[in-house]
This record gives structure tokens, C-alpha cells and sequence, in this order.
């Protein structure tokens, strides 16, 4: 018996990449086992989206809808979960290591005196082991830790390290309702989701980051940054330079005596790229870069270089983004 | 004149002399007692070595000694204001007196006859001149505090002891006045001021019998005056009359630039030294704690600090006062009150150690010193900010505070033309003289350029130098200025140990702060190198000959105007104000203009003490504040000579008024550019 129950993390009618990471990750895994993987969804109107799960290698897919699971509520998402780990005796539960993930992990791990492998980058079955390896003292060392045999274990998985395995379709995949478990006694309310403001995003969690740099001339050309950063869902970074003119205010700060930053995007506007500045922000995986300087030391940074300036590219990077959120809402 | 001479204690009854004995030795019990209290405080700190500065040599006996006769009698660093000559009036006509008394004792009590004749006569007229100095003195401090009342901020707690100074000068003069009236005298004209008086009397007190009474009053008036002064001394604020010599004479003597040593690496390491950071005021080496009774709250610290003046939480005078208080609230508070909760951490980071307090004290005191010893207090406790935590680590780690892969460290040199390719040493080579590059020039966009520049000029100078390239590491200046003692001696051992596996002994460098750590700091750990600042080398290659000025770019051109922006490292704390300034000023259609704030007045940058590493947010500013007083000049372009400096002033000056023109450089490219090009054959780009 090697069943591996998943749970699958999804947001605004997507699921999250994770999911599929995990999902994909528990298909090989139970394949060297023979054993089965199961999804489990929970949410609100999500029935019509759960289909996908099968492509991942999904052998069952457990689906509660249902308004109370809308948002994450500790209390009723752990005794729903409960209950299907009871019926299921699975030999592995996968969670995200997301907020969720990790709360949801850490409150079962409690009640069914299970172990629990937080944060963990690989997992493989070792004889009827569960072996996993995680980062530890700030990733300066790996740990690999066994399980003890015969054990159901909890484990978190850091998103993004392990990837989406080459899907391999289950076409038998059959697709289980369950019901909503309610906890015995109520403890938490949950009253609404206030989603996050890019804005007020600290600048090491935002996936996009557009920066200022003095190059802008002026501080009235900071709001086409602002502007820019709102369409692509990021955040405003600066130049110490920009912060000390009072441009921008100081939280914003990127590089040496500031944040250090590796978001996914950073599009770095009228700035030169001093290594003050760059220590904080070399690490981004796209770095765009717009200066009118060709020797501009950020150039030698950049996957794109645009030489030109940013006060005249901005507003036509802005109206494309505009144009595209337009076709995209009127799609939807 | 051999005659000349007066009788002591003339006019007193021998019944009264009894009294005025037992107050004597009253008056010094309670002096003497005063001062035991505080020196027990005192000796609450280290004592081992007994001199901060070690082991006590003819050398460093006369430079202690030459410093204590220059500031405790000269006092130069008074000099600049009104209230400072005040000071230097009252102390000498002070000093005078107490002499000239001392010497009646001794003419007095002793079988020593020394006043007689001329010197009485010298005598005489030294007390007189010197009474009316220190009365002069006293009136404008009087006058300062009074008319000026609420414009100026004065110290509190001097107004006993000033008054009764005062009234002491006053009866003094009086009581040699009755004294020459009653008895007369054929030296008036050595008396001016008692003439005065003893005319006055005659005219008041044409009596003999009356005359005889009134001087015995104002003698006890006079008598009973001076000894409480002295009984009240070690309880006042005029304490650092004594305090304030014996700080100077035994304070810390080491360049201002070196920091204090809290323990060797190797003593933590056999376990012989347990405690590796202060954590209490007992802690500190015993002057320290002496030195905040020396402090006489003057402010002179506080208006020379530039982290103060951005309005950081950081007064080097009140963290001293601070000190004092906690001196004064007695032993187990100097045992058990952690340091931090005095010298606050706000105030810790917000230095930058640009030594501007130390040099600016007039009792020796080194405020610097003492919040580097609280931040390595802070540093114990963990309780640091992350861009603290990230360049340690990175030192650690990586050997440079960015965090750059050290086998980057030739980046700089990877387009230089054949000919000025440095050379690398390989293990094992020997090497007489070495480019150290350092971090920012190794790794800096900014300071590669510079770097670039220096080889450059040292290609065509024809020196033969070469570089540690990707074995070089930071000399752990860093460390050491943000606490972490133990990660600088461990960065100094293997530099140490790398400098003698190639032999090297001469060093030159471009950043003030290498020069420091390697040229001073070193020392106590076994180096022993001749350390250089670019700015040296290159005024000797100058003179030498073998580097040569070229006019032709510029005889067109108007004369540009430089003005140099002295780093601390290189000036105040090294004393290194002349090389560059003669390097700029050979330079052909430039001239050269001085800041109001130059040489040991110099402003900083804002980056010095670590502070490039983080920011707590206040003190900001610091380098827009010196970018001002540059502009000020009118100068077209600001040298430096320290990558630190580079950095602030080049930020300071793209965030300033965009249609100035003025540009930052470091003076190696500035030489660079007005030099006889390096002929590389074949290279026709050039």
C-alpha cells in the first residue's frame, strides 16, 4: 500500500503550478510503488476546472465545492482532510509548502501524530521508507531524513524546485465528491480574503519589480514607474540616489544598503547600474534594462538592454499593457 | 634687590596659624579622599596593560609627554573661539597662582629660601599679571553666560566652582593690597595690581590699628575660600582640572585610525581570555573610564561630527556624559549595566568613524573609540540589522563584503591591453612590491575604473609591481568596524601569513581604509610593511622623473579648478594631506581650490565605520552635505582618493542640481588622463 494523497492549491480558477508539481512528482513515485495518487480540491465553483488534474497523473480526484471551503479555513480544510486521510490510509500526504500548505501540514501533523518534512526540495520512496532532503540552517546544508517504516508522513514541498514532470495522462481517472467536515467546535471565523496590494507587497515578494533610477530627470516621471509596476502586478524599487532626493519613499530602496531583491521580472528604468544598486538586484531571473547611456554599467547585467529613454519608452510600454488587459478582460 | 622679599604669614598670630594648618590639612584630606572615590571607580575598567597604548618605551614616553605639555598647557584645539581663550586665560592665571602658592609653602615650611631677590621680584610680578588674566577670564566667561543668557548653551555645574575662583582672585588681590599698605614695601613696581590696592586701603583705611584687623579678616576670608575650593574640587565640575592632565597623560596614544584590541584571537583560543566583547563599563580599559570624568561636556565633539549634523541619534559628547553618569551611580552599575543600554545602538551604527570627535576633544578623549566598543557589544547579542548579518557573512564567505565570487577579482583587468596586464603572483613567488586593489577596486564597477587608471600610470612609470589577484581578501576593516573582532583577526592572520609567503614587505593601495588596517592595524599582529596611498606613490614617481606630466590636451582648454576632498582615513586618521594635494597641483591646466572644511577638517563622507553596508535610515545626507561645500568652491571637478568617498561624492553629485557640471574623480584618473600616454606597440587604437 503506497497511496499518496496530493493536495492541489489553486487561485482565481487556476491551479497553481505547484499542484501539478506534486501531483506529477507522486505519479512517479507511486508508479515505482504501484500505488495510487489521489488529488484532493477543495474550494468554491471550482467542479469545472478539476478535469486538468487527470492530465498530471491523478488516479482519483477528491472534490469538495462547496461555498464554507471559499476561502482557507484552518479549522474546516483540516477536519475535511482529516476525515479522507482516515478513509484513504494513505502512505504519503504532499502539501505545498505555501502558507496553506505549510498551516494545513503542520495542523494535521498535530492530530494525527504524524511526522511532518517541512520545506523539503527532493522525495523518493527508499525500500518502504519515505526519504526526503531539505535545506537547513539557511540552506547552508542539505539534511536527508528517513522516515521509519510503516509510517504515514507529512510532507511539504518548496514550490518551483522540483518542476512539472513530463505529464502522463490517466485517462481513468475517476472523480470523487466529498462532503465538507465540519470541525466539533468552532474556533475561527473566517469573515473575508482582503487580496494583497502589490503596493504594499514587500519588494521580496512581488514577482515584478519596475525600478527608478535618476535617469527619470524628474520626480514627476516616478508615477509612470508606479503606473508601469500597477499594470504588471509588481512593485516600485529605487535607486538610493531616487530615495534620497525624496522621489520615492525609503522601504523601496534596492542594493547595498537596502533590499536585496530576485523577483522574476525587474525592469530597471534610468539607471545606471552602480554596484551598490546591482548587489541587490543581479539575482533576477529577466533583468530589462532602459538607459540612455550605451555604456550604462547595468547593461552588462541585462537579458535586455534598451537603449533609449525611459521618460518616452514608459508610456508606450504602459499603453501596450493596457491594450493587452483589455483583450484579456474582454476574453474572460 | 638681593633684599628683596617678604615676610610669610607677617601679621598673623601665631594662635591663628595653628587654625589655619589644621584647615589646611583639613581641606586636602577631603581633597585627597574626593579623588580616591573616583579613582576607585576609575580602576573598575582593565588595567592590563597598565597604558592603553602597551608596553611603556623612551618612544612612546616622550610622545605622551610632548602631547600632555602641548594640550594641557597650550591647549591649541581652544584656540578658536573667545570661550576657548577664556579657558586659556583662567587656566593659566589659574596654574600661576597655584604655583606661586605652592612655592610660599615651600619657602614657608622648608629650609629652602626661594623667595628672594629677583625671583621674588619675578614672583611678584608673575602672580599679579596672572591673578588679572584669570579674573579676566572668569569675566568673560561671566559675561558670556549672563548677557548672552539663553542664546548660548552653557554646561551646568561650573558656576560654584567658577565663583568661587572668582572670589578667590578678588580676596587675593585685596589681602596684597592690605598687606602692602599695612606693611609697606620699596617694590611696588612688582606689584602692580597689590599698588593698586594698597593705595586704595591707605585712602579707606588711613588707620594702622584698623589696618592691622581688616588684613587679618580678609586674610581668613581669603584662606577660608581657597580651601574650600580645594575641598570642594573632586565634587564639582572644575574635577577635570585634575582629571583632565592625567587623562591627557596617560590616554590612548595610538593613531586615531586603530582601533582598540579586545583580545588575540589565539588567547580566546587557549582559553587564557574568555570574554571576547565588552559588555560593561568594567570592561573598558581603565582611562577610558577616567576619560569620562576628564570630559568637560565642551561640545567640541559634537560640532565636529557629521553624522550628528544629518540628524542622526548620535552625540559623541552625551554619549561620554552618559558615561559619566553611570560612573557617578557607582560599582555595580560600572559591573552589571550592559553597555548597549548606555551607548545605544541607534547611536553605535550611526557613526562612521571618521575619528572627527577624537581629533576635535581637547582632553584626549576618544568618543569614536567607545561606540565601536558597543557595537561589539551589540554584536554579541545578535541583535543586528540583516545588512550587517550579510556582510559579515560575506566577508566569511566570499572575502569581500559584496559577496562577489572571489575568482573575480581580476574582472578589472580582463580588457586591459597586454602591456598593462598586471602581473599575478603565483604561489610561492616572491614579489617586492604589490598593487593590494582591494575590494571596491576589484569588484566595483566604478572602482574597476580607477584601478584601471592606476595600472596604467604604473605601466608607464615602468614600475614592476604585481597583484594577489584572486588570493587577495579584505583586510577585514569591515569586520573590525562593525564589532567582529574575531572575523578581522581571522581575515589578518591569513593575510599576514599570505604576505610572507611571497615576501612582500611594500605595498601600495588606493583605498585609505586598506592603508590603514594594513599600514596600522597590522602591526600589533607581526606585519611589518611599508604601506603606500596611490596618491604617495605617484608624487614620488613625479619627482623621480619617471611619470610625466603632458600639456598637450590642454593648452587650449581654460584652467580647470580641483578641489580635494580629504578622505578620513587618508587625513585625519592617517595624517596623509600633502601627497595628494602636490599630485594635483603638478598637474598641467589645473589649479587648485580648498574647501572651508579641508585637511583635518575635512567633512565625511558618510560611508566610513561600515556604513556603506547598511542603513538605519537616519544620517542620511551626509555625502549631499559635503557634495555643497565642494560645489561651494566653484571647483569643476572633486578628487578623492578613496573609492568610499568616490562613490558617496559621484551619488551626492547625480542627485544634486542636474545642470551642474561638476564631476567626481578619483585623483589616479585625473593623472591618467594628464600624462604622457604608455606607448603600446601596435595598438593603433590608442
Amino acid at each position: 500500500m503506497s497511496n499518496i494523497i496530493v493536495l492541489t492549491e489553486h487561485r482565481d480558477g487556476a491551479f497553481e503550478e505547484v499542484s501539478f508539481e506534486l501531483l506529477s512528482e507522486a505519479r512517479r513515485m507511486a508508479r515505482t510503488k504501484d500505488g495510487n495518487v489521489m488529488a484532493v480540491v477543495l474550494g468554491n465553483g471550482i467542479s469545472n476546472m478539476v478535469d486538468e488534474l487527470a492530465g498530471y497523473g491523478a488516479d482519483r480526484i477528491f472534490v469538495a465545492d462547496d461555498a464554507r471551503l471559499a476561502h482557507y479555513d484552518p479549522q474546516i480544510w483540516q477536519a475535511t482532510l482529516s476525515a479522507l486521510c482516515q478513509q484513504e490510509a494513505p502512505s504519503l500526504i504532499l502539501l505545498p509548502a505555501t502558507t496553506t500548505g505549510e498551516d494545513l501540514a503542520a495542523r494535521l501533523a498535530v492530530t494525527k501524530n504524524w511526522p511532518l518534512y517541512s520545506r523539503s526540495t527532493k522525495i523518493k520512496f527508499h525500500r518502504d521508507q519515505i526519504q526526503v532532503v531539505r535545506p537547513v540552517y539557511a540552506g547552508k546544508l542539505q539534511e536527508t531524513i528517513t522516515s521509519i517504516s510503516g509510517l504515514t508522513c507529512l510532507v511539504t514541498m518548496i514550490p518551483g524546485v522540483i518542476g512539472v514532470k513530463p505529464a502522463e495522462s490517466n485517462t481513468n481517472a475517476t472523480l470523487v465528491p466529498i462532503d465538507v467536515v465540519l470541525p466539533i467546535e468552532k474556533r475561527i471565523e473566517v469573515t473575508g480574503f482582503v487580496p494583497a496590494d502589490p503596493h504594499n507587497l514587500k519588494l521580496t515578494e512581488v514577482d515584478v519589480i519596475v525600478a527608478a533610477g535618476r535617469g527619470l530627470g524628474q520626480a514627476e516621471n516616478v508615477s509612470l514607474v508606479k503606473e508601469l509596476a500597477g499594470l504588471l502586478g509588481g512593485a516600485v524599487g529605487a535607486t538610493r540616489v531616487v530615495v534620497d532626493l525624496g522621489w520615492l519613499d525609503r522601504k523601496t530602496q534596492i542594493g547595498q544598503t537596502g533590499t536585496t531583491v530576485k523577483p522574476r521580472l525587474y525592469v530597471a528604468c534610468g539607471i545606471s547600474g552602480a554596484t551598490q544598486h546591482t548587489i541587490g538586484m543581479k539575482d533576477s531571473s529577466v533583468i530589462v534594462a532602459i538607459n540612455t547611456d550605451p555604456a550604462a554599467a547595468i547593461f552588462n547585467l541585462a537579458d535586455l538592454s534598451l537603449n533609449c529613454d525611459a521618460v518616452q519608452l514608459l508610456p508606450v510600454l504602459i499603453d501596450q499593457c493596457r491594450m493587452r488587459g483589455k483583450t484579456t478582460d474582454d476574453r474572460s | 634687590m638681593d633684599s628683596a622679599g617678604r615676610e610669610i604669614l607677617g601679621n598673623i598670630p601665631a594662635a591663628h596659624q595653628v587654625y589655619f594648618f589644621i584647615i589646611t590639612w583639613l581641606s586636602l584630606a577631603v581633597f585627597s579622599a574626593g579623588i580616591l572615590v573616583r579613582a576607585r571607580l576609575w580602576f573598575q575598567g582593565r588595567t592590563s596593560p597598565f597604558l592603553p597604548t602597551g608596553q611603556i618605551t623612551a618612544h612612546t614616553f616622550v610622545e605622551h609627554l610632548r602631547v600632555f605639555i602641548i594640550q594641557t598647557f597650550v591647549q591649541p584645539r581652544l584656540h578658536t573661539s573667545t570661550t576657548g581663550l577664556a579657558h586659556v586665560a583662567i587656566f593659566w592665571g589659574f596654574f600661576v597662582l597655584f604655583v606661586g602658592t605652592n612655592l610660599v609653602f615651600l619657602d614657608h615650611a622648608t629650609p629652602l629660601s626661594l623667595l628672594s631677590g629677583f625671583f621674588y621680584l619675578l614672583f611678584s610680578l608673575s602672580l599679579d599679571l596672572f591673578g588679572i588674566l584669570m579674573i579676566v577670564g572668569l569675566w568673560i566667561a561671566a559675561h558670556r553666560r549672563f548677557s548672552d543668557r539663553g542664546k548660548v548653551d552653557y554646561v551646568p555645574g561650573y558656576g560654584p566652582g567658577l565663583t568661587l575662583l572668582a572670589f578667590i582672585g578678588v580676596t587675593g588681590f585685596l589681602l596684597e593690597g592690605s598687606r602692602m599698605s599695612l606693611l609697606g614695601s620699596q617694590w611696588f613696581d612688582f606689584s602692580p595690581v597689590g599698588a593698586v590696592f594698597a593705595t586704595g586701603f591707605d585712602y579707606i583705611i588711613p588707620d594702622e590699628a584698623e589696618k592691622v584687623s581688616w588684613h587679618r579678616r580678609i586674610w581668613w576670608l581669603h584662606v577660608l575660600l581657597t580651601f574650600s575650593f580645594i575641598a570642594y574640587l573632586p565634587f564639582g565640575r572644575l574635577l577635570h582640572a585634575v582629571t583632565a592632565p592625567m587623562h591627557i597623560l596617560a590616554a590612548n596614544r595610538k593613531p586615531s585610525g586603530v582601533l582598540s584590541t579586545p583580545y588575540h584571537l589565539e588567547d580566546i583560543e587557549s582559553g587564557s581570555v574568555t570574554r571576547a566583547a565588552p559588555r560593561v563599563a568594567a570592561d573598558l580599559h581603565w582611562t577610558q573610564l577616567l576619560s569620562f570624568d576628564a570630559c568637560t561636556e565642551c561640545g567640541r565633539c559634537d560640532d565636529a561630527c557629521p553624522s550628528l549634523a544629518v540628524g542622526s541619534p548620535l552625540s559623541p559628547k552625551n554619549t561620554v556624559s552618559e558615561l559619566r553618569q553611570l560612573l557617578h551611580q557607582g560599582k555595580s552599575f560600572i559591573q552589571n549595566r550592559p553597555l548597549e543600554e548606555i551607548v545605544t545602538s541607534e547611536a553605535a551604527w550611526s557613526c562612521t568613524t571618521c575619528g572627527a570627535c577624537t581629533h576635535a576633544c581637547p582632553v584626549s578623549i576618544r568618543p569614536m573609540d567607545l561606540l565601536v566598543e558597543s557595537r561589539r557589544a551589540i554584536l554579541t547579542s545578535n541583535r543586528i540589522e540583516p545588512g550587517i548579518k550579510k556582510t559579515l557573512n560575506n566577508l566569511q564567505e566570499t572575502g569581500n563584503p559584496f559577496g562577489f565570487d572571489p575568482q573575480s577579482r581580476l574582472a578589472w583587468a580582463a580588457d586591459l591591453p597586454v602591456d598593462i596586464q598586471p602581473t599575478v603572483l603565483d604561489p610561492g613567488i616572491q614579489c617586492e612590491l604589490l598593487l593590494w586593489v582591494g575590494c571596491w577596486g576589484s569588484f566595483d564597477e566604478r572602482g574597476q575604473k580607477v584601478t584601471r587608471a592606476l595600472v596604467t600610470l604604473l605601466a608607464r612609470a615602468g614600475v614592476d609591481y604585481a597583484v594577489l589577484g584572486p588570493e587577495e581578501r579584505c583586510t577585514g576593516d569591515s569586520a573590525r568596524r562593525l564589532g567582529e573582532e574575531g572575523l578581522f583577526q581571522q581575515m589578518v592572520i591569513s593575510n599576514i601569513e599570505r604576505f610572507n609567503q611571497h615576501g612582500i614587505r611594500k605595498i601600495i593601495t588606493a583605498c585609505p581604509h586598506c592603508l590603514n588596517s594594513l599600514g596600522t592595524e597590522y602591526r600589533e599582529f607581526g606585519a611589518d610593511l611599508e604601506v603606500m596611498h596611490h596618491s604617495e606613490f605617484i608624487s614620488t614617481l613625479f619627482n623621480e622623473g619617471s611619470l610625466q606630466t603632458d600639456s598637450s590636451k590642454t593648452a587650449e582648454t581654460h584652467e580647470r579648478k580641483i578641489t580635494f576632498h580629504d578622505p578620513c582615513y587618508l587625513g585625519r586618521h592617517n595624517g596623509i594631506f600633502d601627497a595628494p594635494r602636490q599630485v594635483l597641483s603638478s598637474l598641467p591646466g589645473s589649479s587648485m581650490v580648498e574647501m572651508e572644511a579641508s585637511r583635518e577638517k575635512s567633512r565625511c563622507c558618510g560611508a566610513g565605520g561600515s556604513n556603506a553596508w547598511f542603513d538605519l535610515g537616519h544620517g542620511r545626507g551626509m555625502n549631499a552635505t559635503r557634495y555643497q561645500q565642494a560645489a561651494a568652491t566653484r571647483a569643476e571637478v572633486i578628487a578623492t582618493g578613496c573609492p568610499f568617498c568616490l562613490s558617496m561624492m559621484e551619488e551626492a553629485a547625480s542627485g544634486a542640481d542636474e545642470t551642474s557640471t561638476i564631476t567626481v574623480k578619483d585623483l589616479a584618473e585625473l593623472v591618467e588622463e594628464r600624462t604622457h600616454p604608455f606607448v603600446v606597440p601596435g595598438d593603433n587604437n590608442r
